[in-house]
């Protein structure tokens, strides 16, 4: 039941949202009212009878379907079922991390395009969708069991190897979930893996097929070619002044310097309003010592023993034998032999005896309980006396004790602090993204009024152009929005943008410079530039296109090179993957039609550097599969059976969507 | 005395009644409760057996995983013969034939593919089924059992731009060219802009250009 146990962490993310999670309480106390007058109204058998058939339709089908009706903002329904707003945002968040893994140190925030990511968020949350109800309809079922046996086998919630359901529980009040929500969460994922799966691990792949697909993959194309380098044109061209200023006033606008506006802007952000949440140190203190397991690492000892085996079932004379033995050893140590000796000696321990009875490195929970205990009240050196466990009696040496070590409180107490304070953070954060929003829209001509019911100062940007700016102006909503109808034009405030995670800003115009001409003594040299570069290209594809009809009657295609504006290449080798020559050639190459023996194909194109490329294609020649190494094959026939399964299943998804009735609400930002 | 009379009344009155009705109200509740118990004792064995599939499919899924064909078989077999009205069967069917085809036995991987084809309850995995036959024929040279499979299948909607590619590797095998182009083109003209298949398909046109 997902609608009883609303997820608090990723409602309050969307800061926008209403929240609904009170929704399952006030329809219980409508129920219970509702219970309450018909008792007060019975008066005879009929009403019983009337009872006894609502308790009948509650215990025939629960009580849940009065209950779920979640009243939450939902951000899409796929056949009538609703894909809440949380859920969106809990998917948005996991592509964002995603995002940032992929890009490493490359990632800023402002790279991310929200509604993008919403849009492709949703499109996977709508898929998903999509395959559950398929699923539900075909007869695909997740039991019980299956599922148990999954959580069980999840490595973070196990002991010693053990299923441990206080760790379970645990785990997930951490992440804010009950175990009804993610239990019910793995299922469906099992349930779409269990599709997706299906079809992407049941395709076969023949031989011939790899064949096929191994000839085109590894063809090779053997090519020469001429480029006309525009580069080395645009050098040799110096325009007039005559042609510059023509240009000049033939292109004015392209010189003109661009359209800017400085806004005014209200920021409030996550971090600033957990700052002002005040520190509670002993609950730092208490969640600390609760969690020490979580911040560090137990002493470790490392000890030598000898051991006189005497099983725990034996009589007495053989445990008095056992014990003189041992006590025989111990007088051989204390007289000053050599521990290795004795232990290579005496002890009955098959695998530390050897090594001198050395028992390497452990820490508490790792040994019998009478040997721990001994173990850990040694102090280095030291000789234990006898200690009897149910392997026999022991005799132990400590040689070296590794100290646990604890991460202090001060290097733990920021962590500390942000998840004892989340769920705060969250709501006031909420509150105050609620008062902006509601605030800047009723008095959509200043920001004075959100601004001292916020307590918070106004700020300023720098100029912003349409292609961006500093500061604000890297965020490309923000750029979106001041550029737009209602910011620009109309003057009003914006609406909310969140510009990254717990980061929300509304921006105002405060001052607008329109496009603005420059005289040609400030941008000749942009005009030049641009002349040079017309000139260049134009020259460079007429120049090659003549080429490409020259060269249908030479045999000697190095003949028509010049070294300088026309380059040759000799004949190469290309495969699809090369690099070493430009991508488009490539493609080009691989484009042209198969020559006929002897004979060559030509085609020409045009670089976006403006050089120009004719190519000769001379021969082609397919991959032979027999010089497949097992590995390649086992490589092609994984990759095809993906590639396979994944069309099956984009064309199963292409179907499911065209057939439901999907409806996207609009996005409550904008 | 006036409301003891008339509840008397009452009583006499609904005495009357149930002598009358009271056996048909009875075995009306009775039927009622037993289309109710019923239905759910049906419900709960269909659940039951679907759960059985499922697991039967862990099984098999995990036998293919490592080409395990003596436990492939017997999963499968089981859920063919078994639960032949599950999607899970469809699916075994598919994977069983996977596992012909990488050992060579086409014949046998064709009739599986069949069955699929002709007995499976999900019509995604009947289209699937049919994709995968076709490929087969064509591996097998059978080209015009393939074309026959393909007059079958729909010429518009999600599934069309991989029905008009295998026409074009038909057509290709067969040594017609020019029809491969065309079939190709219709091919990559249905196909999604973010298809997977649209690099490969883009390839194989290339080639006949």
């Amino acid at each position: 039941m997902p609608g009883l146990v609303p997820d608090l962490r990723a409602t309050s993310r969307s800061a926008l949202i209403a929240p609904g999670s009170q929704g399952g309480q006030q329809q219980t106390s409508r129920v219970i009212n509702m219970l309450q007058a018909i008792r007060d109204r019975i008066t005879g058998w009929i009403a019983w009878f009337i009872v006894g058939l609502i308790a009948l339709t509650f215990a025939l089908w629960g009580v849940d379907s009065y209950l779920n009706d979640d009243t939450t903002a939902y951000a899409a329904k796929v056949s009538d079922v609703e894909i809440s707003e949380s859920a969106l945002a809990r998917a948005m968040q996991r592509q964002r991390i995603q995002m940032q893994r992929l890009l490493g140190e490359d990632f800023e925030p402002g790279m991310i395009n929200e509604s993008l990511l919403r849009t492709s968020a949703l499109e996977g949350l709508i898929q998903k969708q999509l395959l559950i109800q398929m699923a539900e309809e075909e007869g695909f079922v997740i039991s019980d069991q299956l599922l148990a046996a999954r959580i069980q086998a999840i490595p973070d919630v196990q002991e010693d190897g053990v299923f441990s359901r206080d760790r379970y529980e645990m785990l997930l009040r951490q992440q804010g979930m009950s175990p009804a929500g993610f239990e019910m969460d793995l299922r469906t994922d099992l349930l779409v893996n269990q599709i997706t799966s299906g079809f992407n691990a049941t395709v076969g792949v023949s031989e011939a097929e790899l064949a096929d697909i191994h000839a085109l993959q590894t063809q090779q194309r053997e090519v020469e070619y001429l480029l006309v380098s525009a580069a080395r044109i645009a050098e040799r061209f110096e325009p007039g002044d005559e042609d510059v200023l023509r240009y000049f006033e033939a292109n004015q606008e392209a010189f003109h310097a661009p359209e800017q506006v400085r806004l005014e802007y209200l920021e409030i952000s996550r971090d600033e309003v957990a700052a002002e949440i005040p520190v509670d140190e002993e609950a730092v203190q208490a969640y600390y010592e609760q969690n020490l397991s979580a911040y560090g690492r137990e002493e470790q000892r490392r000890a030598r023993h000898i051991l006189i085996q005497v099983a725990a079932t034996a009589d007495e004379e053989e445990v008095a034998t056992a014990r003189e033995r041992v006590l025989r050893a111990r007088e051989r140590i204390l007289g000053g032999e050599d521990f290795v000796v004795v232990a290579e000696e005496m002890s009955d321990d098959p695998g530390s005896a050897s090594r001198g009875g050395d028992l390497g490195l452990f820490g508490k929970g790792m040994m019998v309980p009478e040997f721990e205990s001994a173990a850990f009240a040694l102090t280095p050196g030291e000789l234990s006396e006898p200690v009897r466990s149910p392997f026999g009696f022991h005799l132990i040496e400590v040689t070296d004790i590794e100290a646990g070590e604890v991460k202090p409180l001060e290097e733990v107490r920021s962590e500390i602090i942000a998840s004892l304070r989340d769920y705060e953070v969250d709501t006031l954060f909420m509150d105050r993204a609620e008062i902006l929003a509601n605030t800047s829209y009723e008095h959509p001509g200043t920001l004075g009024e959100a601004a001292s019911q916020l307590d918070i100062e106004t700020r300023e940007s720098d100029w912003i152009s349409r292609e961006g700016g500093e500061g604000i102006g890297r965020f490309p909503d923000v750029v979106t929005a001041a550029f737009g109808e209602e910011v620009l034009e109309r003057g009003n405030n914006s609406e909310p943008i969140e510009v990254e995670p717990g980061r929300l800003l509304v921006v105002r115009l405060l001052d607008h410079k329109p496009a603005q001409p420059r005289p040609l003594e400030q941008v000749r040299e942009e005009v030049v530039a641009a002349l040079r570069d017309e000139h260049a290209r134009t020259t460079a594809e007429q120049r090659g296109r003549a080429l490409l009809d020259e060269l249908k009657g030479v045999e000697a295609m190095d003949t028509l090179a010049d070294g300088q504006v026309v380059q040759y290449q000799a004949p190469v080798t290309i495969q699809r993957n090369v690099r070493n020559h430009p991508a488009v050639v490539v493609s080009e190459v691989f484009r042209m039609p198969r020559p006929a023996e002897g004979e060559f194909t030509h085609s020409g194109l045009s670089l976006d550097n403006g050089d120009y490329v004719v190519i000769r294609l001379n021969q082609v020649r397919d991959g032979d599969a027999a010089q497949m190494t097992d590995a390649e094959r086992q490589q092609l026939r994984q990759g095809l059976m993906s590639l396979y399964g994944a069309a099956e299943v984009n064309a199963l998804l292409r179907k499911l969507r065209a057939d439901a009735k999907v409806v996207i609400a609009d996005d409550p930002q904008r | 005395m006036e409301a003891y009379e008339s509840e008397k009344e009452q009583i006499e009155a609904f005495k009357t009644w149930w002598k009358e009705n009271g056996s048909s109200v009875i075995t009306g509740l009775l039927l009622g409760l037993a289309v109710i118990f019923g239905s759910r004792a049906w419900f709960s064995y269909q659940d039951r057996q679907q759960e059985s599939a499922s697991h039967l499919y862990v099984q098999f899924m995990n036998g293919l995983e490592r080409s395990d064909a003596e436990q492939v078989s017997q999963a499968g077999d089981a859920l063919v013969s078994e639960h032949s009205n599950s999607p899970y069967a469809a699916l075994a069917a598919l994977g069983m034939a996977r596992l012909q085809i990488e050992q060579g036995e086409l014949e046998a991987a064709r009739a599986q593919l069949q069955w699929a084809l002709e007995r499976g309850k999900t019509e995604a995995l009947r289209h699937s089924a049919r994709l995968r036959l076709v490929r087969l024929l064509v591996a097998m040279e059978d080209f015009s059992a393939a074309e026959a499979q393909l007059a079958q299948a729909p010429a518009t909607g999600a599934y069309a731009p991989l029905y008009a590619e295998l026409r074009g590797d038909i057509a290709l095998a067969r040594g017609d060219r020019a029809a491969a182009r065309d079939a190709y083109r219709v091919a990559l003209d249905q196909l999604d802009e973010d298809a997977p298949t649209r690099p490969l398909l883009r390839i194989k046109l290339d080639d006949v250009l």
